[in-house]
């Protein structure tokens, strides 16, 4: 094998936190060939973006690299001086961010960003690099990249800006490319582009890349070789088939058991990891990860293990991988038993019926009205409807902007609804919240996206919860009554009654999203709108909180809401699948259904643009053109029309595309009858 | 962090009492941390204790008028062991004049502060809270408001209520005014209309810091009040801002009351408060400089302890240094 790239020996970073040095990674090995895309993946906390930075010695100035050495290009870059380095940042070594907005300056075009970069690292006059913006942005597949260079930051879309980042990273010709989640914060569709991007950029230019995420399935489609971090050491490092194939270490193997997949069975409970990550200053001494793992021996507890050479061209840091190697033991929590069947007691038809919900919002304030400024709105919300039976999860997935959580939003009237109709157990129900009794109320509860300000910092769990409990039910029940009450429901949702007495600032937040679970849960609701409960958690604990969703809709006979970008865990969690693009319903049906054909374009794409958690299944060919339109200018006609890869002609511009309904109750709206989607996307199936 | 740390030690349930203990030790363990805060806290609680029992302790009365042993008034004498900061021109006891004179230039701004803090939490939570019209409202008010140059309004606001005050006949205004007087009564209300739309603007940021927060929309989804919402969830968290705003704008609200006293227009006198004794002692300020000196060094000890020690409260309250 040629001469690697960068090699990372024995490498330790630590932070100064509270005027002591704390240690974040430690004794890194990294080795990243030419040519190679090295994927670093691990949950928050395991120091993946403090080791991919600091591989480029680009660390916040409370770090130190405290061992090991960093070799680069043949010398050792650990502990040149940092002005030294900046000859090596952006020229030889290339960094694309994670938020692009931030990173890029938004009082500058974007041009004179381009163009600095150039002239500073290659001596390039201003012609020439100007030429070289030009032939950058063009290799990124940017259309008119002459009139993009005058274009400010925030007049492009936030694909657009990333592929902007990687344009520049890559004019230079670095030798390495360190990729810092550089997708995250975009939706799937544009995701499945940059990847592509990034894939083949990769191989024309002959550099290499250092890909950190969290994301285990971006990490199988795009890597060759992928290193897993766990509380600041590696795991495991193996090229991407052997190790999605065969994890060597149990974290490993429970991280991928962690997610919910398309082929999965829906009953079927997910393994998980339990316990949570040690913060930094609580690392085990040996082996970090013995106090999580299924199958740790006494020696796990008391002696580290080395990281050394596992099978073929892989490393490793387990006592026991040969025993997992040849199948003697099994690394993973074999989830038990199936879900049980719901109990629901309901004797109605529908748990909700949501009927032709519109909402918009406008700004037109006072002063607009004054000046006679026209008024300009967003039709965020168009004519959709939603009938939950009990029992049942309806999921309704989407990507940003698709309105799915207006929709949410104005069923439980945090948004008052510009039209449409709500019936909660068959009772109608006011659009507006100061109209809904407690009965209502306490019927039909939400939970939110961000577990860390659902809950108030200043009052305790018990209060939090309790308080629920009191409004809802009845204020003059008894105080020990409520106290039972929230015991009960906090060890219904996996935590002990000590909890109660604890703030938010002291639980992780997989165990806030329990809370928030708890607080759902303690009136008895009939319906609970989940909206991305599990967006911003780890795998590992999204886990654990989609098994407690399904075990508490099975114990407490609820029906469930759930909003999600993510498909697979959408497909997990739902009986029925509502797809939502630009405000409108564009596919609804069962789970199932809505995953094979026939199925709308756009959920075609989406399907196509998920990357699954295994380099053997290929993604699909679908690509998405162009961006989510504003729906301030929302296209006429279908108003998927603009990037559908099954585009007819005028008449998709031109006319509301029809509801098409199968035997199933499967609604597509498209003007492509359902034989012919049908017949189209089994070839492409079968291709 | 180091708060956080101190929850977390803090085990079982607690009480309303203990909790209340509790952040205390650790906001006074934080403060003590941070060494010139800490001092200028204890600064500013010797002079509220002057204020309080200033009178007790002063060696003379405010308006004594001081003769020596040959009978003849003590009339600006330099400080010395008898008088450590010396007499003024009417031959009165300086250190008695400014210990006598904190009750007045603490206390009046004290409570004209409290007020407009008061006033200005409700309003604000209310603007932030509602948003729309009722903000648009509010908020234009506070702008007008704050277009208004303090000393302009002071002196329009202090001639014009002062005539208006001393010849009422209003049964619940008659017995206020007999005590505090009526200038007291104009300079409170200066001060209230000049800060209450300042103190609004800020509780009202901090209000839309956290009103759109998951709690607040769970608060509203099983069907508070408003008033619960604004009071109980919202209110914590502005109580940080809050605290460094008050204080800040004591120490403006002394300041504004002592310049008027310079400018003759505050408290009357025989009266000892410190803007006014720097008034009084312009003309000897060459002649006998010590007469100016001490009440100003009081005043701006005071204001500038004020000033650093809401700095610490920022720096403390809204956990700013959390991160190196």
């Amino acid at each position: 094998m040629s001469q690697p790239v960068i090699a990372a020996n024995n490498l330790s970073i630590d932070y100064r936190i509270d005027k002591q040095w704390l240690n974040a990674v430690r004794n890194i090995d990294l080795v990243i060939q030419p040519q190679q895309i090295h994927g670093l993946v691990g949950e928050s906390g395991s120091g993946k973006s403090t080791l991919g930075l600091g591989m480029m010695r680009y660390l916040s100035s409370n770090s130190r690299i405290s061992s090991g050495e960093i070799i680069f290009d043949g010398q050792d870059i650990a502990h040149v001086p940092l002005s030294k380095m900046r000859k090596i940042w952006g020229r030889q070594i290339s960094l694309v961010p994670q938020n692009p907005l931030d990173s890029l300056n938004p009082s500058l075009p974007i041009g004179e960003q381009m163009i600095e970069v150039t002239q500073l690292h290659l001596g390039y006059s201003e012609t020439e690099a100007k030429q070289a913006a030009i032939e950058a942005l063009d290799n990124v597949k940017l259309a008119d990249p002459d009139k993009l260079l005058s274009r400010y930051p925030h007049q492009l879309s936030g694909g657009m800006q990333q592929r902007v980042m990687i344009a520049m990273a890559l004019s230079t010709r670095p030798k390495l490319l360190i990729l810092d989640e550089p997708t995250t914060a975009l939706d799937v569709t544009t995701q499945a582009v940059i990847l592509d991007l990034v894939r083949d950029l990769i191989k024309n230019e002959e550099a290499a890349a250092l890909y950190v995420s969290h994301d285990l399935g971006t990490v199988a489609q795009l890597c060759d070789y992928v290193t897993v971090l766990y509380a600041g050491e590696v795991m495991e490092s193996a090229p991407v088939k052997d190790l999605f194939a065969k994890p060597l270490h149990p974290y490993t193997s429970g991280l991928l058991g962690s997610l919910p997949s398309a082929n999965q069975a829906n009953s079927a409970r997910l393994s998980t990891i339990d316990g949570v990550a040690p913060s930094l200053a609580e690392r085990p001494k040996a082996c970090v990860f013995a106090n999580r793992c299924p199958i740790a021996i006494d020696q796990c507890h008391t002696e580290k293990p080395p990281l050394e050479p596992m099978l073929n061209d892989r490393i490793g840091r387990c006592w026991r991988w040969e025993e997992i190697a040849n199948g003697e033991v099994t690394p993973r929590n074999q989830p038990q038993g199936v879900f049980e069947d719901d109990n629901h007691t309901a004797d109605v038809d529908l748990v909700l019926t949501a009927d032709h919900m519109s909402k918009r919002f406008g700004e037109y304030s006072l002063l607009d009205r004054l000046t006679g400024q026209e008024e300009s709105y967003v039709q965020a919300v168009q004519d959709v409807s939603i009938h939950v039976k009990p029992g049942m999860t309806v999921g309704i997935v989407g990507e940003s902007g698709s309105g799915k959580t207006t929709l949410a939003r104005a069923i439980v009237a945090l948004n008052r609804a510009d039209d449409g109709t709500i019936e909660l157990l068959e009772t109608p129900l006011s659009l507006q919240l100061s109209n809904r009794n407690k009965d209502a109320l306490s019927e039909l509860r939400m939970i939110f996206q961000n577990p860390n300000d659902a809950l108030n910092p200043y009052q305790t769990v018990g209060e939090t919860v309790g308080r629920t409990y009191k409004v809802l039910k009845d204020s003059k029940v008894k105080t020990d009554e409520i106290n039972n009450r929230v015991d009960e429901v906090l060890q219904a949702v996996g935590l002990t009654t000590a909890y109660a007495s604890r703030y938010p600032n002291q639980l992780s937040g997989g165990e806030k999203q329990r809370v928030a679970l708890a607080r759902a849960f303690v009136a008895n609701p009939a319906l609970i709108i989940a909206d991305e409960p599990t967006s911003s958690l780890d795998v590992s604990v999204q886990a654990t909180i989609l098994n407690l969703l399904k075990d508490l809709r099975a114990e407490n006979g609820a029906s469930y809401v759930v909003i999600s970008h993510d498909l697979d865990v959408i497909k997990y969690l739902s009986d029925w699948i509502v797809v939502m693009y630009l405000g409108e319903v564009v596919e609804q049906g069962a789970a199932d259904d809505v995953h094979k054909p026939p199925m709308h374009p756009y959920t075609e794409a989406l399907l196509a643009a998920i990357p699954q958690p295994d380099p053997s299944i290929k993604q699909g060919e679908i690509r998405l053109e162009g961006d989510i339109p504003s729906p301030r200018n929302k296209p006429t006609g279908c108003p998927f029309h603009t990037r559908c890869p099954r585009y007819l002609g005028d008449i998709c511009v031109d006319e509301r595309p029809p509801v098409r309904v199968t035997d199933e109750g499967h609604e597509i709206r498209c003007h492509i009858p359902l034989d012919e989607l049908r017949d189209a996307q089994t070839v492409m199936e079968q291709a | 962090m180091t708060q956080q740390q101190a929850m977390v030690e803090s085990s079982g349930t607690p009480s309303a009492l203990q909790r209340i203990g509790d952040t205390l030790t650790t906001f006074f363990k934080q403060m003590a941390q941070r060494r010139v805060a800490f001092v200028s806290m204890i600064i500013v609680f010797v002079f509220i204790f002057i204020a309080l029992v200033g009178p007790l302790i002063a060696p003379y009365e405010f308006d004594e008028i001081l003769r020596g042993d040959d009978r003849r008034l003590l009339r600006n004498n330099p400080p010395s062991i008898a008088h450590i900061m010396g007499t003024d021109s009417r031959g009165r006891d300086i250190l008695s004049r400014i210990l006598w004179g904190a009750r007045e230039t603490i206390g009046l701004p004290a409570v004209a502060t409290t007020v407009a803090v008061i006033l200005g939490t409700v309003l604000g939570l209310t603007s932030g809270y509602y948003g729309g019209w009722v903000d648009e409202v509010l908020s234009r008010i506070t702008d007008s408001l704050l277009a208004i140059p303090a000393l302009v309004l002071a002196l329009v606001m202090i001639t014009t209520i002062v005539p208006i005050l001393s010849e009422t006949s209003n049964p619940i205004l008659l017995p206020i005014i007999n005590t505090v007087g009526e200038t007291a009564i104009s300079l409170t209300v200066v001060v209230v209309l000049l800060y209450t739309p300042i103190v609004t603007r800020v509780v009202r940021s901090a209000t839309l810091n956290v009103r759109d927060s998951g709690y607040i929309e769970a608060a509203k989804l099983r069907g508070e009040s408003s008033l619960y919402i604004m009071f109980r969830e919202i209110f914590p968290s502005v109580l940080p801002a809050l605290v460094v705003e008050a204080s800040l704008r004591l120490s403006y609200a002394i300041f504004l009351i002592a310049s008027l006293g310079f400018l003759g227009l505050g408290v009357q006198p025989p009266s000892p408060e410190w803007g006014r004794m720097v008034f009084d002692a312009r003309d000897f300020v060459e002649t006998a400089p010590w007469t100016m000196l001490f009440p100003i060094l009081a005043i701006a000890i005071l204001i500038i302890s004020i000033n650093l020690m809401s700095d610490g409260l920022r720096r403390v309250l809204r956990n700013e240094d959390g991160r190196e």
